[in-house]
């Protein structure tokens, strides 16, 4: 390695490991850089800059990203001197370009500072240690300050790193160019700040071991601050909150969210103005994603991807635990969950019809519930009695926050379960980052021939199709098995197509149709229509006001108040389902679970028709809005749901999800003995209303 | 290899007060910003003796200064009025505040600029010969707002050639077209558009192309959408020209048939931490 330029004084000072305070580079009256004199790495891509030394290439790099993404230029303009680098990656392969620093080989703490110019890019600074180290990766995202010039730089900085210098193998600048179109870096600086802080391992979120700022994820606690943007200046921040709140009282809603749950949420906001660290603001900023409790509502940040250590190829499901009901009671609100099925490794002997009978000693739902200020991904449905996202997302969080989740294990062969569960120890688990197994709510599959999804429960955006196994040819029932509806628009697109032809087949030749659509995940309403148009005549069933059409609408407050609403925006706004073509003599029998938004519309759409009956254990989501998206530095986005849904008869559907005709839990029993409980209510109603 | 970095002597004098005199002629003494508190100015002197010459300043001068890097106003109707939240990775469809169409009518990915080549906050959008964008905002609950844009047009154009408009999102023909308050850009070359609307009976979104030559573009910025507070023209809405018509309702179609109503991934990139 080499060209990375250490200041001789600033390593005597950073040898003394005091805790320092990193004062920026400043500029003089004619806006001339001058560069922070405690820095320790000073680079302005000069002469001292080798960029075939100090670029980094991995040995896993693509061969398209193999080429220098970045050109060294010269001119009055460079912010440091008279130099400054111009990054211009291949965007379509994720390229990235990585410029070597040497640090004082000892334990310290540092601030890297960039500034950047022009289009977008994702910095961040990285530490590599050796696999024998112990240690892991350090990855600390820069993001801005607010220090601008009237040139176009941007000061980006991260927050304190604790870098061990003796052990590091790689330290890097990470660039990403996010938009092909290239932008200009200079003066990248680290500073002394802060003191050394040791890496360790928890057990779980519960674990104190971490300490302030700190959190445990996958067993090893993480510096919240390497993750988050640095804490806004007293000068400014009073406004970034009140542009924070604007936006949730201008665009969020949903009647429901909006009086339910943005309360809480401005107040998460009002509280992180008096914030002492970049992790209590940040954190409590994304808290308040959490707390307005909405499907599609969400923030995101590096913390929120970290690659799992261990895994868990099992899935989990609510269901009626019949078979171990004398073992251990129910819970007095939550249902009971069940093990849905398992993939073929990975599974620590858990098995399908197993029991999941707390995590961390309580209920997983009240666990679950009780991550709210450390999980910005708890995913939540609208409507307050559904948990089926917590379900479904049961394995992740067990992996990421939990000490120990215990298992009342059961056997197939006999039916029974034992009466003592087995206690699992999640940091017991091996380092194992092995695929695992899908969640899609699905036990077991029921086409004849090869018609299933693959035994991972791999659905996605595919359509499966065909007779239901154990009927008769004369019974003639058929089934579609899919989860996305997201139809983009395209009447003859993908989506769109399959379920047309899929119906178009249907009405020539069943005499009775499953729908499983038990992971719905939503998409655009034209599919949701679509899916309608085999079982009802057309009809306007409720109208979307979403985004919403008045800033700060709280929603209709009479059933009156809604009923003009529809009227008057039926004709611009409006769902309309069915068709003169449906099928009023086919029996059509909807599966769900867990669905959400466009697969809310839908069963919505379903439901009420002539011969169509929804089996579910509960309701959707009652997630009836889109969404807005919004990016921030730092690999910080964002989503906010705005506005609703009226029914024709008034009512603001969010928060309140499509009931089923029909409630059905999975019940343990069936489990262990090889039946889909849903599945099988659903089939006898069809062959109960077969088609003549 | 280690460089130890060699800091240039630098002389230091009494220049400071050029330093504010270049801030105020700058206007950077606004509300919305601060101006940094600059150290004193390297002098350095004419004349072949290096001294009694008078002091010859940098040929490249800069300010500084530090803004909120969130961007917006509050109360802002615009989803993403200040273009902070909507310069998202090339290639993302996405459900953001700001889209770009190309001069073919396809959309296209929004490019920005940064700094204080940006009238407010951190970002602002670039404009190419030929785009247009389309705003997402909402409307006031009385329907009386005022429309705010600013762009920073070629040297040497006229203010008239970026044009902003507001219309109903989801698409009745008409628009409000949001004029310029000057001819001619202020000495930073931004200029201002504004304009008042009254009974708006749905969500209103915002046009913006321009009459650009191949190859310019300009920069846009501070857009906002606020309650009226009387001191804009109202205007009443008027029939789009048709050519603009056609590609704005072949924008909103576009974004009417995608709206996601979904759990898509994350905006930002899944790089991992190498």
């Amino acid at each position: 390695m080499m060209g990375r330029r250490l200041i001789p004084s600033a390593l005597a000072a950073a040898a003394l490991l005091v805790s320092a305070e990193a004062a920026a580079g400043s500029f003089d009256g004619y806006g001339q850089y001058i560069p922070d004199p405690a820095a320790v790495v000073s680079l302005d891509f000069g002469a001292d800059f080798d960029p075939e030394a100090q670029r980094h290439v991995p040995p896993e790099t693509p061969g398209a990203c193999l080429t220098p993404g970045f050109q060294l230029k010269e001119g009055p303009d460079a912010l440091d001197g008279t130099d400054f680098l111009h990054v211009q990656t291949y965007s379509e392969e994720s390229c990235v370009e990585r410029f070597l620093v040497d640090l004082p080989a000892q334990q310290g703490s540092y601030v890297a500072r960039l500034w950047m110019r022009h289009g977008s890019i994702d910095a961040q600074l990285t530490v590599l240690y050796p696999d024998d180290s112990g240690l892991d990766t350090v990855a600390a995202k820069l993001a801005p300050t607010g220090r601008m010039t009237s040139d176009g730089w941007v000061e980006l900085t991260t927050n304190e790193v604790p870098i061990d210098g003796a052990l590091a193998s790689h330290i890097y600048l990470r660039v990403y160019d996010a938009d092909s179109i290239g932008s200009d870096i200079d003066a990248l600086e680290i500073v002394p700040a802060g003191v050394y802080w040791e890496q360790r391992s928890c057990a779980g979120t519960a674990d104190p071991v971490c300490g302030p700022g700190a959190v445990c994820r996958h067993n090893r606690c993480r510096l919240g601050r390497l993750s988050v943007p640095p804490l806004p200046d007293d000068d400014v921040r009073d406004e970034m909150v009140d542009v924070m709140q604007s936006q949730l009282r201008v665009f969020f809603g949903g009647r429901k969210n909006r009086l339910a749950n943005l309360p809480a949420a401005l107040d998460k906001l009002d509280g992180i103005r008096q914030a002492a660290t970049a992790w209590d603001f940040w954190n409590g900023w994304a808290t308040a994603f959490v707390l307005l409790q909405d499907w599609h509502t969400e923030a995101y940040g590096p913390l929120t991807s970290i690659e799992r250590r261990a895994r868990l190829s099992a899935c989990f499901i609510e269901g009626d635990a019949d078979a171990s009901a004398s073992a251990w009671p129910k819970h007095p609100k939550f249902r009971d969950l069940l093990v849905s099925h398992t993939g073929l490794s990975g599974t620590h002997g858990i098995s399908q019809g197993d029991r999941l009978v707390a995590v961390d000693g309580q209920h997983p739902f009240d666990w679950a519930l009780g991550l709210k200020d450390v999980r910005w991904s708890l995913w939540r449905a609208n409507d307050d009695l559904v948990f089926s996202e917590l379900a479904e997302h049961m394995r992740g969080m067990i992996l990421d926050h939990a000490t120990t989740f215990s298992v009342l294990k059961c056997s197939t062969i006999t039916g029974t379960c034992n009466e003592v569960p087995e206690t699992y120890v999640v940091a017991d688990l091996p380092d194992d980052t092995g695929s695992q197994v899908r969640c899609d709510n699905r036990p077991f599959y029921h086409f004849t021939g090869g018609g299933n999804p693959s035994l991972d429960h791999s659905v996605g955006f595919a359509f499966f199709q065909g007779r239901i196994a154990n009927t008769t040819p004369q019974e003639a029932i058929f089934g579609l098995l899919w989860d996305t509806l997201y139809g983009g628009g395209d009447p003859n697109g993908w989506v769109n197509s399959h379920i047309k032809d899929a119906y178009t087949y249907f009405k020539q030749n069943a005499r009775g149709v499953i729908l499983d659509h038990r992971a719905g995940n939503g998409g655009t309403v034209d599919a949701s229509e679509v899916t309608t148009t085999l079982v009802r005549p057309p009809e306007a069933v409720l109208v979307m006001t979403s985004p919403n059409e008045f800033a700060g609408f709280d929603g209709p407050e009479t059933p009156a108040e809604g009923i003009a609403i529809f009227e008057k925006y039926q004709s611009l706004y409006a769902m309309e389902v069915g068709s003169t073509s449906y099928d009023p003599d086919m029996p059509v029998a909807l599966l769900l679970h867990r669905d959400g938004s466009a697969s809310d519309f839908m069963p919505f759409g379903m439901k009420g028709a002539p011969k169509v009956k929804i089996f579910a254990q509960g309701p959707t989501a009652g997630a009836f809005s889109t969404y807005y998206q919004y990016v921030y530095w730092g690999g910080i986005s964002w989503r906010m749901a705005t506005g609703d849904s009226i029914a024709s008869d008034g009512s603001p559907l969010i928060g309140h999800g499509v009931a089923p005709d029909v409630v059905v839990e999975q019940k343990q029993s069936d489990l262990l003995a090889g039946r889909d409980t849903v599945h099988e209510a659903g089939l006898a109603w069809v062959r109960d209303n077969l088609k003549p | 290899m280690l460089n130890s970095r060699r800091l240039a002597p630098r002389s230091f004098g009494s220049a400071t007060a050029v330093g504010l005199a270049l801030l105020v002629a700058l206007g950077l003494a606004s509300a919305g910003c601060v101006s940094e508190e600059l150290k004193p100015v390297p002098l350095t002197t004419t004349g072949s003796s290096g001294s009694g010459g008078a002091p010859v300043p940098p040929a490249y001068k800069r300010t500084v200064e530090k803004r909120n890097p969130f961007g917006g106003r509050v109360g802002n109707l615009m989803v993403d009025g200040d273009f902070e939240h909507s310069i998202i990775r090339e290639g993302s469809g996405a459900q953001i505040g700001w889209l770009a169409f190309n001069g073919d009518g396809m959309f296209t990915y929004l490019r920005g600029e940064t700094g204080g080549l940006c009238r407010t906050g951190l970002r602002c959008a670039i404009l190419q010969s030929g785009h247009s964008f389309y705003g997402k905002g909402t409307s006031a609950a009385d329907g009386g707002m005022v429309g705010e844009v600013w762009a920073k047009v070629p040297a040497g154009k006229l203010c008239g050639v970026v044009r902003p408009a507001l219309f109903y999102c989801n698409l009745s023909g008409f628009e409000v077209s949001i004029p310029p308050v000057k001819d001619e850009p202020d000495d930073r070359g931004w200029c201002q558009y504004r304009v008042a609307v009254t009974g708006a009976s749905r969500r209103m979104c915002m046009w913006i192309d321009a009459t650009l030559d191949p190859g310019e573009r300009a920069l846009v910025d501070s857009v906002a959408l606020l309650p009226t507070d009387g001191t804009a023209p109202v205007r009443g809405p008027a029939p789009m020209a048709p050519e603009r018509e056609a590609r704005v309702r072949a924008a909103s179609r576009w974004v009417r048939d995608r709206m996601p109503f979904g759990r898509p991934p994350p905006l930002e990139p899944a790089l991992g931490p190498e």
